[in-house]
């Protein structure tokens, strides 16, 4: 009786290693086909990459110099045709992941930072199936105008949001003085770069594509940026 | 002959059992034997890989490039070279629309740049490089790289563009009950992969707080990446063919900077690259 019970106590610990083992061996291989095998894949590639100086005889010959002064120029010249790019103008980059924003002086010489609100991507959908994406363009803007105590014309998308009907084009109650702030400056296409009076909202993306600073950076940003200046966005 | 076919039960428990260690050595050594045969055809894939980066490359090269591929040994002239592909690159870059990735590995900075300004820049924490992109001619790669890279394709756990769709209310009663608080919770970690039109992938990965040994949400991006590649490397393999290998370059990039990349860099936009 005891040894049947032993003999059942040695079957089912087989059984059980058994099974252990299948377990251990599938994971084991789709640990290697997964994880293993692109790692090591490469390990039998040579290297070609042997980072030696050249021997003092090729160093010192004439060839030598005159191909490594060439490099040198060329490399000059390219780096000069791209520092270029950079404005002596002041200029304004925007963050619109961090709602961040960066004003620079000339030649990438911070001035101010802070925070900002941009896009927040929501779609709108009307009843009548029109669509508006709230947004923030990225890439490079320049500054179109310049405006102090901007009045604020709403567009259809304004009532819409709020549930009420969407009045004539040049109705009244279209204008609405304040809530821009006492600046704005346009970058084209209907964005603007201006105050808000939702300053709990500044480093959050609520905007409707438009750039909304706090009072004494909107001040900074009007008094630094011109017309023509440039804006990044990303 | 009759006391040949009756056994008793112990006998036949052995034999069973005896055949059992028999199946399970077998299938170990099965398994052992595909995996061998996996690790050299993939090995031989990346391999052949490079013999045919060179190969596109010594087709096309003039005579004037066997003199400058001879001073590629030297490593002053090399690191020139470097730089002066990866300044061209940015150069090429300035025509990206509307925002470019560089990225030095040399300096292990990551920038990114609109029209040649850097409006971003972020330190790459952690670099691999994958052995094959040093089994190819320094020379070849440095002309691969003196032109920005196209993206073809990405995969990441985050979306591009964070669209929230919400149709109008009806009313100003619905419009109040709609207004919400924007959600600006971190939504995980961050990872993404670009696949490049020459082939070469960039994976990047956010910088992990997590200390636990396995990080699982790690190995749910790469298993989900890696299961379409692993099924045709298994379909040619099974075939007797190489399978398709493309190399792979990792960065490990602090918290806010995988999302700020990912978000910034348009689909199939471009990004330069300088390799030590």
């Amino acid at each position: 009786m005891a040894s049947n019970k032993i003999k059942g106590l040695i079957k089912a610990v087989k059984i059980i290693l058994g099974i252990t083992g299948i377990i251990f061996l599938s994971v084991f291989v789709i640990w290697f086909l997964y994880f293993g095998a692109p790692v090591i894949q490469d390990s039998m590639v040579d290297s070609k990459e042997s980072g030696t100086k050249a021997p003092e005889e090729i160093t010192n010959s004439d060839l030598y110099k005159k191909t490594i002064t060439g490099a040198e120029k060329e490399l000059q010249k390219l780096q000069t045709s791209y520092s270029a790019l950079t404005p002596n103008q002041p200029f304004l980059v925007i963050n619109t992941v961090k709602n961040h924003f960066f004003l620079y002086k000339a030649k990438q010489e911070l001035f101010r930072e802070g925070f900002c609100s941009s896009g927040s991507y929501v779609q709108l959908i009307s009843n009548d199936d029109r669509e508006w994406i709230f947004k923030t363009p990225k890439g490079m803007r320049t500054v179109k105008g310049k405006t102090r105590a901007p009045v604020w014309r709403k567009p259809d998308w304004a009532f819409i949001e709020e549930g009420l009907p969407v009045p004539s084009a040049d109705h009244h109650s279209r204008y609405e003085a304040g809530v821009l702030g006492d600046y704005a400056l346009s970058l084209g296409d209907g964005y603007l770069i201006h105050g808000t009076i939702y300053k709990r909202y500044l480093g959050m993306p609520v905007t409707h594509g438009c750039v909304r600073l706090a009072d004494d950076d909107l001040e900074a940003v009007y008094n630094t940026l011109n017309i023509g200046s440039k804006v990044y966005i990303y | 002959m009759e006391k040949a076919e009756t056994q008793s039960p112990q006998e036949s428990r052995k034999k069973g059992s005896s055949k059992f260690k028999w199946v399970a050595i077998s299938l170990v050594f099965i398994v052992l034997l595909f995996v061998a045969y996996y690790y050299i055809m993939t090995a031989k894939a990346a391999k052949n890989w490079a013999a045919d980066f060179d190969a596109k490359y010594t087709e096309t090269i003039k005579q004037s490039d066997s003199a400058v591929m001879r001073l590629f040994t030297d490593s002053t002239f090399r690191a020139l070279q470097k730089k002066i592909a990866f300044t061209k690159a940015k150069l090429e870059l300035t025509k990206a629309d509307p925002i470019g990735l560089s990225i030095d590995l040399t300096d292990s900075i990551s920038r990114l740049e609109v029209n040649g300004v850097t409006v971003h820049s972020s330190q790459i924490k952690e670099i691999d490089i994958c052995q094959s992109l040093y089994g190819v001619e320094p020379y070849f790669l440095s002309l691969e790289l003196s032109k920005p890279l196209k993206i073809a394709s990405e995969v990441a756990t985050i979306p591009k563009e964070p669209i929230l769709v919400k149709t109008a209310p009806k009313d100003t009663i619905e419009a109040a009950k709609a207004a919400s608080v924007p959600d600006t919770a971190t939504t995980g970690p961050v990872y993404f992969e670009m696949t490049f039109e020459n082939g070469f992938r960039l994976l990047v990965l956010q910088e992990s707080d997590n200390k636990s040994f396995i990080n699982r949400d790690l190995m749910k991006f790469l298993y989900s990446i890696r299961a379409a590649r692993v099924r045709n490397n298994l379909k040619s393999i099974l075939k007797f063919k190489v399978p398709s290998y493309s190399p792979e370059i990792v960065l490990v990039v602090p918290g806010w900077e995988a999302k700020t990349i990912y978000r910034a860099v348009p689909e199939n936009g471009l990004v330069a690259l300088r390799i030590y």
